[in-house]
């Protein structure tokens, strides 16, 4: 043993270049796929989290307009799934929430629950009631007991649960049974679902029944966001893809070792020719190969990690240990391939004597260009070595073609992520009725909200705009049916806006009866209505807070308008400001829901600015209260719109703040394109590595060939030519049946393409590339002294 | 005529170890001349043979050819000087194994862009007597058979110089023979200048002129 590792290191330090491009290769290979496997772990663990947070506050939104509670099956919530009851019992309306599953934390928190008696359910078959649910259909079920419901359009007629607590009767969402639409935190109403409650639950796992279910897009879920991401974020599509890169960077790695494999043949030969059995030969190479690919795979797991740790901060246990079991498989696996090839070629002694020739197989190819003569016949000739450079380049340039594919279709879902407020995805189907126009609205995040309100101590409050929609009315006649009508119109003439612009706005306007609801709580100034609906005056409504203004005091007001209809983003997103004057403090008592709802609904439209302490008192969250102005259908509206506010109101000015959202989903998206990057760019690296390395170590062994090509008067650009042909032909068939089959996956796979060309471009960037290696290396040989190769 | 004026070459063994093969070696070579460089191996025989034939550079000194100096030729400009003017025999024959020995001994004119002059290539299959050999890939000729093939390859595109490096070392008595009269009829019928390095004196013997090295130098 000793004498064995004594001449393994003796060769290793005579063999210094060789041993060292075999140590570099397998150590950059190693250090790109450290980096791409640790990335890939640090992103799937990482981005559900970071993409709830980021592409919505909540997991996911889903609906029920149900009757009944009969599609209680048709979801596999695992979190807090809340279904409107509206079934009737005893003929009694009944308006009240069940929840049902594994109440999660956040959700609770954010419906502001809380169990009066008993707990929150804490598995599928357990329920919790709101009091007067309770009340109303299980009067002789106490906690603990079972409860049966109707399931209608379930296979099951009747599901048992365990009720498991009473809940509170939930005031915190507004709840309004009057027919009048709840104006609600966190909770979107309108069009066709209008008996239905949008709350936002956590939905996690498997959500069937998904017609039912909707997602806000602009509060897209971690799973709707993988699905999209194919092939980058999703468990499944992150497994695959280390799996491939596994097996491509070993097929890597085989193809290096096979070459270098060879390169040792000779001394091997003269070790068994002087009596070294099979056994220490087999040694001899498994440690030699030990020596370099251990310390290399090591430093290159480092490397890579290092990479990730740099880009992301940390790097996962999981990814250590998954790179410390590659390492000890790409160990054996080499080991033991190279083990096999050196018995298949040293088993006999008479096999020692070298590869004394190339078989006469392929003598037949000729051809009159002595360049493609010996092209084509080492070709012919030497096709294992060859084969095992066509091998790992096609596999690249395959799964580059797909690679480029999923990422031009991830940027396009990244600019769709880019969409805050899609609303046509969400109304497309719905029938929507006039007035009910302010469904239409969505909040602003709480991050938007600070951005405006961080502008300056003047920014009090957001004002909230309404899109009013003509088109898709279910009323017959005109847009308002009541008196409101009329005032509008003459609001709008006095105004001076033309009867077309009647649709588009109504910004300010107050009708009779909220202008005699808010004079009778008036405690300072006077209602200026004109004022009012031209948007230069606001009446303060007080609460006796600390952030108080009085009559005469100018505030600003901010909103949000979205610049460009046909792509909505934060990119094209404009805060508007206006500057308004307060003429009239008022004090509203709030004393009923019914009030509350219709005086948050005038007030809010009629301009009334409403202190924090205010909006406190009625339970409305005033971060939500901001609207994104955007039109659903007809997107030239919001020019309109815009245009009219510019246009009449000269104090509007727009301001470009930053959203602190947008800098995190900048983050986000960054991190998932550096890891399509990364994997795009490590599978070139890892082929190009090895296709270099592998024509090099070609060149290396053929050197006194070329020596005596050279010596015979080959030039450098003969040289060239040379490698070229000889390279090329197994180069140019591995390029276009990788690209032509990574074509023909991303049809199969229905992956979105952007365009052919991506791939061909990509094809052709690697082509220029091998070529370009190619001359390197013949520069290279050119470089080296012919005496030297010939000796 | 081929002139050596003061050629040295060094090689580096690491830093501040360097080994002189050639210290100061000068001699001429006339044209149609036959010259054997003898020595002891590491005398510096096949340094000098590589510098003489372009595919190594010296340290210093200045060898011509006539009136081209072929030390200041850019590698391009000497590949083809090379490619036109030299012909090159080893000891292993060096031959390509890829390709026949048809292909082996055209592959320099070939490589030059050009045909092989059929005169020639005709006398030098008759007199090397390769005629029933061409298709053969080296792995299935002997080693005599291999560097009359080597001869052929090294005279296709009818240098003047021919360079030998122990032309004879891998064969038997009888192939060895065959080479050696080959040679002296290159030279004595074909008028080419012919430059051997060899270890064997009674081959050496045959020839004129004798030049032999000892650590580098001629003596």
């Amino acid at each position: 043993m000793k004498l064995i590792t004594h001449y393994v290191l003796r060769n290793m330090s005579l063999h210094r270049a060789r041993s060292i491009g075999a140590f570099l290769a397998y150590l950059v290979i190693m250090v790109f796929f450290a980096a791409e496997l640790s990335m890939l772990d640090d992103f799937r663990i990482s981005n559900e989290t970071a993409l709830d947070g980021i592409f919505g506050t909540h997991d996911g939104i889903f609906c029920t307009e149900t009757p009944n509670v009969e599609q209680y099956g048709d979801f596999e919530a695992t979190g807090v799934m809340a279904v409107k009851f509206t079934g009737t019992k005893d003929s009694e309306i009944t308006d009240r929430l069940i929840i049902a599953g594994n109440a999660d934390d956040t959700a609770v928190n954010l419906c502001s629950i809380t169990a009066v008696e008993g707990r929150l359910p804490k598995t599928e078959n357990e329920i919790a009631l709101e009091r007067s649910l309770h009340d109303i259909l299980f009067p002789n079920s106490a906690v603990g007991d079972n409860i049966s419901i109707n399931i209608t359009s379930s296979e099951k007629s009747q599901a048992v649960f365990l009720l498991c607590g009473i809940v509170n009767d939930f005031s915190g969402y507004q709840w309004d049974s009057s027919g009048n639409k709840p104006e609600m935190p966190n909770a979107l109403v309108g069009g066709k679902c209008v008996d239905a409650m949008y709350y936002f639950v956590s939905v996690k796992g498997n959500v069937t029944g998904t017609d039912r279910a909707v997602f806000l897009p602009n509060q897209r879920n971690s799973l709707d966001l993988m699905n999209s991401m194919f092939g980058i974020s999703s468990d499944n599509s992150a497994a695959i893809l280390s799996v491939v890169l596994i097996m491509f960077v070993l097929i890597s790695f085989v193809a290096v070792l096979f070459v270098f494999s060879r390169m040792n043949g000779k001394e091997l030969g003269v070790l068994r020719s002087a009596g070294f059995d099979e056994k220490s030969v087999s040694a001899i190479s498994a440690i030699r190969l030990s020596l370099l690919i251990v310390p290399a795979l090591i430093l290159g797991a480092v490397g890579g990690c290092a990479i990730t740790m740099i880009r992301a901060g940390m790097v996962h246990c999981i990814s250590i240990i998954k790179l410390a079991a590659f390492i000890v498989f790409s160990v054996v696996i080499l080991c033991v391939a190279e083990i096999y090839w050196v018995k298949k070629g040293f088993r006999r002694p008479v096999n020692c004597e070298l590869r004394k020739s190339p078989p006469k197989t392929g003598v037949k190819v000729t051809s009159s260009d002595p360049i493609w003569l010996y092209s084509l016949r080492s070709y012919i000739m030497n096709g294992q070595e060859i084969s095992a450079c066509a091998v790992t380049t096609f596999l690249a340039v395959m799964l580059l073609s797909i690679s480029v594919s999923v990422n031009a279709q991830m940027r396009s879902t990244i600019l769709q992520m880019e969409r805050p407020y899609d609303m046509s995805v969400l109304f497309t189907d719905r029938t929507v009725t006039t007035l009910n126009v302010s469904r239409y609205n969505a909040g602003l995040s709480e991050q938007e909200f600070q951005a405006l309100k961080n502008k300056g101590a003047d920014v009090i409050g957001i004002k909230r705009q309404y899109v009013y929609e003509l088109g898709v009315s279910d009323d017959s006649g005109d847009i308002y049916s009541d008196s409101r009508n009329d005032d509008i119109k003459q609001d709008m003439e006095r105004l001076g806006f033309s009867d077309q612009d009647i649709f588009a706005l109504r910004i300010n306007g107050l009708d009779d009866d909220s202008v005699n609801y808010i004079s009778g709580h008036i405690i300072d100034g006077e209602i200026d209505r004109i004022g009012l609906q031209t948007g230069t005056q606001a009446i303060w409504v007080s609460s006796g807070g600390a952030d108080e203004h009085s009559v005469g005091d100018v505030i600003r007001l901010g909103f949000v308008v979205n610049s460009d209809p046909d792509e909505p983003s934060y990119d094209k997103m404009k805060y508007y400001e206006i500057s308004v004057t307060i003429c009239a403090v008022a004090n509203f008592p709030f004393d009923s829901p019914d009030r509350k709802a219709r005086a948050l609904y005038d007030c809010i439209e009629g301009g009334l600015i409403w202190s924090d302490k205010a909006f406190e008192n009625i339970g409305i969250q005033k971060g939500y209260d901001a609207v994104y102005l955007w039109f659903p259908e007809d997107n030239s509206a919001v020019y309109r719109l815009i245009n009219d506010f510019q246009s009449h109101y000269g104090s509007l000015f727009h301001t470009t703040d930053y959203m602190h959202e947008q800098q995190v989903r900048t983050e986000i998206t960054s991190q998932i394109e550096m890891v399509s990057v990364v994997f795009i760019s490590g599978i070139a690296a890892v082929s190009l590595i090895s296709f270099a390395v592998v024509t090099a170590s070609r060149a290396a062994q053929r050197r006194k060939v070329y020596g005596y090509l050279r010596a015979a008067g080959l030039t450098g650009w003969q040289m060239f030519r040379l490698l070229m042909a000889e390279n090329g032909i197994s180069i140019a068939v591995s390029i276009l049946s990788g690209a032509v089959l990574g074509w023909l996956l991303v049809c199969f796979l229905q992956i979105p393409m952007s365009g052919g060309w991506l791939i061909a471009v990509m094809a052709a960037g690697y082509a220029v590339v091998t070529a370009c290696v190619c001359a390197i290396i013949a520069y290279r040989i050119c470089r080296v002294s012919i005496a030297e190769c010939i000796r | 005529m081929i002139t050596i004026n003061e050629v040295k070459k060094c090689y580096t063994l690491g830093e501040n170890n360097s080994v002189p093969a050639l210290d100061g070696v000068s001699f001429e070579i006339n044209d149609g001349e036959l010259v054997f460089v003898m020595g002891k191996s590491g005398s510096g025989k096949s340094t000098l043979l590589h510098i003489l034939g372009g595919i190594d550079r010296p340290t210093s000194g200045i060898i011509k050819y006539g009136d081209i100096e072929i030390t200041s030729l850019s590698e391009r400009k000497l590949a083809l000087f090379r490619r036109d003017n030299i012909g090159f025999v080893f000891q292993d024959y060096n031959l390509v194994p890829e390709l026949t020995a048809s292909e082996n001994i055209k592959y320099p004119v070939l490589l030059a862009g050009r045909k092989p002059d059929r005169r020639l290539w005709e006398h030098l299959i008759s007199t090397l007597e390769l005629g029933d050999r061409l298709e053969h890939l080296p792995s299935q000729l002997s080693g005599g058979q291999q560097q009359r093939v080597a001869i052929a390859r090294a005279l296709i595109s009818d240098p003047q110089v021919i360079l030998c490096d122990e032309p004879t070392g891998n064969l038997d008595s009888e192939a060895a023979e065959n080479v050696q009269n080959m040679l002296f009829r290159l030279n004595s019928d074909l008028k080419k200048t012919v430059v051997i390095v060899t270890h064997d004196s009674d081959f050496a013997r045959k020839g004129k002129r004798t030049i032999t090295l000892m650590d580098g130098r001629i003596t």
